[in-house]
């Protein structure tokens, strides 16, 4: 028998983006229902570095600025509304993460400051700082939950949306402890399902439960999705096995010295540290391609000038950023690595998915009482995202869709779920429970992964994107012919089968838009079409749902941001002469320098 | 390795697995290419890879550890934690914690003075306590907790505790709480609760709150 419960909001995973828009809805007076498929408060939130762009509290600053930022990274693709609804309400993110607990980096009077340098492509220093990364948000997250009335279901894996002649209705998941079914009607799903690095496990940085599979339940609900093609890869472990993949660093980390070299020692991109992610990520796909790796299929990020021209100071700035990579470097390649004497050898790890849902200005999708936040909406970091914006973007989306779906559920009658519907999407799901054919699920879900990181992944040109439709093909095929024991609890190749039946269609729908998209764009980049083409492809390429498969077209950008430049040679002069001045200075004096604008920003005992 | 079928009650059983691999891998690479290479039956959990998450816990050669951030060895021993109701083989249920935590108000209750919303500090113990990631090892180590008992905290809620008492926003008397949840208990304990994590669970969050 199938139980069926009913809630306002339904909201799916339980990172940051989830767990805010649970907590503020139910406090808003909703009856709110949480799934998540690991423990509560994770996701990729509990492990990010913990650097968060704020509002514009540097007096350097402006929101024009921020949008620029945001656009020339995008490399135009991004959703004007969306864009500007984040930078006019980011100084929110930090509010709502202080209220539910966290602290953020302070200075001696106990005012928030940023940190002194601007990070990860920003133009301007605007980024804040947890005290111990991610997992300081992971707990200020359980612990708003744990103080709210929201329903929580850990470890539930959502199979399906429900839909009816008024949009989406509700959803049915099954609870990983014991394989039972479960059906929620629902007057709202708010999907924060987060990303897909699973889908090229093991080089990517993301939590193994970001399957993807929020993006195939829109679509299989006919919302649409876009940027699909868009895919952010940074600097990973490239071994031991066990570790590959896992963060290590990202351009910005090279700081001003650091070089990337290929295992001959020659510089595959000049000032990494100074490019975005979607043009160090092309340097390493050509290194990779003409073959010119190093042992273990990387490339060699050396940052020992950094250490020569500024002394111990340099590795403050680093753990400042990311101490966990410092202590990730140190266990898989020792001492002198974390110290950067040596050269770290990495390699591209898929670190975000900057596409998925389209959503408007109220987070809803083209699906009725069907919203997306999170790294699961699409649009608004177009094809490339600045380092810091991700964390700013899940909580104030967060906050707006708690506003709009709350005020909307309030005026509803709960919808009707039709059970008989129901039941037969659970025989579907139950079907392949018992088979004993010829592959274990877990086979074919390495055989994709690998498949899609080598010819989907960092480096794709039109062959290898052509190679990948067939072999999917195959992969659809070998799904019909599989092993799974006959058990109710924690059956871990029957959720392997649930999860990877939703991987192969998202590998399928990212593959047929990489290939569509005959150009290099932000983090799409093709080595058979190596170049911007702004004459044919400043335009967005949609999904949408056609009966059981997916079709594309793509959209125009018709917005005014067209015009926004990149900075003027004028503009660039100040930046050019600091750069000179740095490159030029003697050591000791860049030291002081640095030490000064670090001021009380590195605590005493950490010095 | 403790095989367990908790659904069918009966007793764990001892597999063992002979793998080989090269030098510097970690107890959860291990038990990955198993799970791909010889058993899919196998059920871990885990999330990161490396320290971050702490899903990946459990009883490596009779200690809780991360199984990201420890090397495999010959010979070794893996169970999953104790005072966990076990799920299925190293699974532990970690909804019962959601539920155990929820009873003990153990989030920010603000305090009247709204002056202090952005202007603040907090005391240096504070950052210490703040990268706990509920791994679940201090209290698997722990003699006195068990998730039945209504009287005894344990290390993480202590933690939890102690966090919220250095913290300026909150309101309630956290030295209190803890007394209530029996901290008194950690007074005789011979167990200096450790953590893998390296978070001063005895040091600064039980001594705090003493």
């Amino acid at each position: 028998m199938l139980t069926l419960k009913e809630c306002d909001i339904l909201v799916v995973g339980g990172g940051g983006a989830g767990v805010t828009a649970a907590v503020l809805s139910a406090r808003a007076g909703a009856k709110v229902a949480l799934v998540s498929n690991d423990p509560v408060g994770r996701g990729d939130t509990c492990i990010a570095s913990g650097i968060m762009a704020n509002g514009i509290i540097n007096a350097a600053d402006n929101p024009q600025k921020f949008i620029r930022d945001l656009v020339l990274c995008g490399e135009y693709l991004n959703d004007p509304s969306l864009v500007s609804l984040l930078v006019e309400r980011s100084g929110e993110a930090v509010e709502v993460l202080e209220e539910f607990g966290m602290v953020f980096r302070r200075d001696r009077e106990g005012r928030r400051v940023p940190i002194p340098f601007p990070l990860g492509g920003h133009s301007v220093a605007r980024s804040l700082v947890t005290l111990t990364e991610g997992n300081q948000i992971g707990n200020a997250l359980r612990g708003a939950l744990y103080g709210s009335d929201v329903e929580v279901n850990e470890e539930y894996l959502i199979t399906d949306l429900i839909t009816g002649q008024d949009g989406v209705v509700g959803a049915l998941g099954i609870d990983l402890y014991s394989g039972e079914f479960l059906a929620w009607s629902a007057k709202s799903v708010i999907i924060a399902s987060g990303g897909c690095g699973a889908l090229f496990a093991p080089f990517t940085s993301n939590m193994r439960s970001n399957t993807g599979d929020g993006f195939v339940l829109a679509l299989e609900a006919g919302a649409d999705l876009r940027d699909m093609e868009q895919a952010q890869f940074i600097f990973g472990i490239s071994h031991p096995e066990s570790l590959i993949g896992v963060l290590c660093g990202e351009p910005a980390s090279a700081g001003y010295f650091g070089r990337l070299l290929d295992r001959d020692g020659k510089e595959i991109i000049k000032n990494p540290g100074k490019k975005t992610r979607g043009q160090v990520a092309a340097a390493m796909a050509k290194t990779i391609s003409s073959n010119k790796v190093g042992p273990h299929g990387g490339v060699f990020l050396d940052l020992s000038k950094n250490r020569e021209r500024l002394g111990p100071i340099y590795r403050k700035v680093l753990s400042l950023s990311r101490k966990s990579a410092l202590d990730v470097v140190r266990f898989a390649y020792g001492e002198r690595e974390a110290g950067c004497e040596k050269p770290w050898e990495v390699v591209a790890s898929f670190h975000y998915h900057p596409g998925g849902i389209k959503v408007d200005e109220q987070c809803q999708s083209t699906v009725r009482n069907l919203y997306a936040i999170g790294q699961v909406q699409g649009g608004l970091f177009g094809s490339d995202r600045l380092g810091s914006v991700s964390l700013t973007e899940l909580f104030v989306f967060a906050k707006i869709v708690a506003e709009s779906a709350v005020e909307k559920v309030m005026n509803m009658s709960q919808p009707y779920v039709d059970t008989k519907k129901v039941g037969k999407i659970v025989e579907s799901r139950r079907w392949a429970m018992g088979k004993t054919g010829a592959f274990r699920p877990v086979e074919l879900k390495c055989r994709l992964q690998k498949l899609m990181y080598e010819k989907v992944g960092p480096v794709r040109n039109g062959v290898s994107l052509e190679e990948a439709l067939r072999e999917l093909a195959c992969l659809d095929d070998d799904m019909k012919n599989v092993s799974i024991p006959s058990r109710q609890d924690y059956n871990t190749d029957w959720i392997d089968f649930l999860q990877l039946q939703k991987m192969i269609v998202l590998a399928r729908i990212i593959t047929r838009c990489a290939l569509e998209r005959r150009e290099s764009r932000g983090s799409h980049v093709r080595t058979d079409y190596p170049k911007r083409d702004d004459a044919r492809w400043l335009k967005t390429i949609v999904v949408k749902k056609d009966g059981e498969e997916f079709a594309l077209h793509t959209d125009p950008i018709e917005h005014a941001w067209r015009d926004i430049e990149s900075p003027g040679l004028m503009e660039q002069v100040p930046a050019r002469i600091q750069g000179f001045f740095v490159s030029n200075l003697p050591g000791g004096l860049l030291r002081r320098i640095l030490k000064k604008r670090l001021g009380g920003f590195v605590r005493e005992d950490q010095h | 390795m403790a095989r367990h079928e908790a659904l069918q009650e009966t007793a764990p059983r001892c597999e063992t697995y002979d793998i080989s691999l090269e030098s510097g891998e970690t107890v959860l690479g291990a038990l990955g290419y198993i799970y791909e290479n010889l058993d899919s039956t196998l059920a871990f959990q885990y999330g990161c890879r490396f320290k971050g998450c702490g899903l990946c816990t459990m009883i490596i050669n009779g200690k809780a550890r991360l199984a990201c951030m420890t090397r495999v060895e010959d010979g070794m021993e893996l169970s999953p934690l104790n005072h966990f109701p076990v799920i299925r083989d190293l699974v532990v249920d970690r909804r019962a914690l959601t539920r155990f935590l929820r009873l003990h108000q153990l989030h920010l209750t603000w305090s009247k003075d709204k002056e202090l919303a952005s202007v603040f500090q907090v005391p240096s113990p504070y950052e210490k306590l703040a990268g706990c990631v509920e791994c679940l090892a201090c209290m698997s180590e722990c003699p006195s907790f068990s998730l039945g008992s209504k009287g005894f905290g344990g290390p993480l809620t202590f933690v939890k505790l102690a966090q919220l008492h250095f913290d300026p926003r909150d309101a309630l008397d956290r030295k209190a709480q803890a007394k209530a949840l029996g901290i008194s208990t950690c007074l005789e304990c011979e167990i200096k609760c450790s953590c893998p994590l390296g978070v001063p669970i005895h040091k600064i969050a039980i001594k705090s709150l003493l």
